[in-house]
């Protein structure tokens, strides 16, 4: 008999490591468990700088350990959060180390529309309550950007779209292409390693960050939480682009302006050139009208002179004329008066002397003047006398009557 | 502006020359000057309006990427244009 049997190792009892061993060859054989889709939420969620992510799936009865290899993670279209309802394809594991069964998931999607709505719902109004949203932090776009960023992957349609149209529409763009991942788990991060870069060129007038169309996973990197946020902090006006008309992401409501489509955006942020040669058009148009209204104005103002009262009265306007004329005038007089007053004392020194010519002068000294008594003829010479001829004598105090008689006559010889 | 308006306009950007065209004409628009100054300001708008449209007519966009150096430098590297650039209006892919 040994004492010791019971406490001594039975024959048919397994180490831990063998029932470890026992219990992964059974859970990894099962066909159902090698591959497998199960639907969840995720918590806990643990993305290690290995590049692995830990999480949690769960629902109300149960929650297993759920493990991403980085290998994997390259085939996820987005970057889960805790809250998510997922759907995880992959394969159960036993790792014996830590007595720890796992879902080993290689990808993931969302449980169906409603899933992917209350994720975003979710977020949204965490920002939306922060104000992130307001449209009071809206920026305008420039009118006629002259340094145009844009962030989209160089893989897509959406670049070269982008690309050929602002070319076609704004020829004094400077477009900066600054390419991006723009889907899968490290997108959102490269989004904004890409929008740092954005940030750092002081040149740049307007952003348009974007992708083209694809699945509600696909789009998700333009949902994230810290995009979002950066996307709102961005030194310049951002335009999102992301998917077609009818998708929406949270960089849609963060963002300056959405854009429909990445096309659209382009068209958003330029002007069309011909717009605005028009534009320069009308306003050489509006340059000549408005001066040729001036010369009008002017030429109109002097209608309105013409027909002031200076002009219409002119004896206003003349009234100093007038006065100027009429002193000058009297100074005429004057000179006039002056000069009949020297003219005259002239014509008293002319009469003097005139009189002293006066032949009535020579009578007081005792000559006599004889003239015909009915013609008044001067009678100088006998030769003017015949007999009987009725003389006048002038002496100086009067006069006599005298007649010629027959002989006379008498000539002088000298 | 005093003289050498034809060297500012040359220096001026585009939006500048076409902000101040316009302010030119809303000038003239508004009166209130002497036609004297009138036609200082139409010499003034005609030079800015040919300036304009002479920048419209030479100008062509450039593209460049941003790059970063192996030291971590920002830099921008020109491309040149895909000249088969039809427009695709596919914008499905990403």
């Amino acid at each position: 008999m040994n004492l010791f049997s019971a406490t001594e190792p039975q024959e048919d009892a397994l180490t831990i490591g063998q029932l470890a061993f026992q219990i992964k060859r059974v859970l990894e054989a099962d066909p159902i468990l090698s591959d497998i889709a199960v639907t969840g939420e995720i918590s806990n969620f643990k993305a290690y700088p290995s590049g692995h992510l830990y999480f949690t799936l769960k629902d109300d009865e149960a929650q297993v350990r759920g493990i991403m290899w980085r290998k994997s993670v390259a085939n996820l279209a987005f970057r889960p959060s805790n809250g998510d309802r997922v759907v995880a394809t992959g394969h159960v594991e036993f790792y014996g180390a830590r007595g720890e069964v796992s879902f080993i998931v290689d990808n993931m999607r969302f449980a169906g529309q409603g899933a992917l709505a209350e994720a975003f719902e979710r977020l949204k109004q965490e920002l939306a309550s922060e104000g992130l949203f307001d449209t009071e932090r809206k920026r305008p776009l420039p009118d006629m950007p002259r340094c145009i960023g844009l962030i989209t992957s160089p893989a897509g349609a959406a670049a070269h779209d982008v690309i050929s149209i602002l070319r076609r529409r704004w020829p004094l763009a400077r477009v900066l292409f600054i390419p991006a991942a723009v889907q899968g788990f490290d997108a959102a991060e490269d989004l904004m390693r890409a929008m740092s870069w954005a940030a750092a060129v002081d040149e740049l007038d307007v952003l348009i960050i974007g992708r083209g169309g694809g699945s509600a996973e696909d789009l998700w990197a333009f949902n994230d939480e810290d995009l979002a946020r950066m996307t709102a902090e961005f030194p310049k006006p951002v335009v999102s682009a992301v998917g077609h008309e009818t998708d929406f992401t949270i960089m849609d409501f963060v963002a300056d302006l959405r854009a429909p489509t990445p096309s659209a955006a382009a068209e958003l942020v330029t002007p069309d050139v011909r717009d605005v040669q028009a534009f320069v058009g009308s306003l050489r148009h509006r340059l000549y009208n408005a001066v040729a209204g001036d010369v009008e104005l002017a030429r109109t103002r002097l209608d309105s002179l013409r027909s002031r009262r200076v002009l219409t009265h002119p004896q206003e306007r003349l009234r100093p004329v007038r006065e100027a004329l009429q002193s000058q005038r009297t100074r005429v007089r004057d000179a006039f008066s002056r000069r009949v007053k020297i003219e005259r004392q002239v014509i008293a020194t002319r009469r003097a002397q005139l009189q002293a010519l006066d032949p009535l002068r020579v009578l007081e000294r005792g000559y006599a003047l004889v003239s015909d008594t009915t013609t008044g003829a001067l009678i100088s010479s006998v030769q003017d006398a015949r007999a009987d001829q009725s003389l006048k004598i002038a002496l100086r105090d009067g006069s006599l009557a005298a007649r010629v008689s027959d002989d006379s006559a008498s000539t002088r010889n000298d | 502006m005093p003289s050498k308006t034809q060297a500012q306009s040359a220096d001026l950007s585009f939006e500048a020359a076409l902000r101040e065209l316009d302010e030119v004409v809303a000038a003239l628009e508004a009166g209130h000057i002497s036609l004297e100054e009138s036609l200082r300001l139409l010499q003034r708008g005609i030079t800015l309006a040919d300036s304009c449209d002479a920048t419209l007519a030479k100008a062509e966009a450039t593209l460049e990427q941003l790059v970063a150096t192996s030291g971590g430098e920002l830099t921008t590297q020109r491309i040149e244009w895909d000249d088969d650039d039809e427009d695709a209006e596919d914008d499905d892919s990403a």
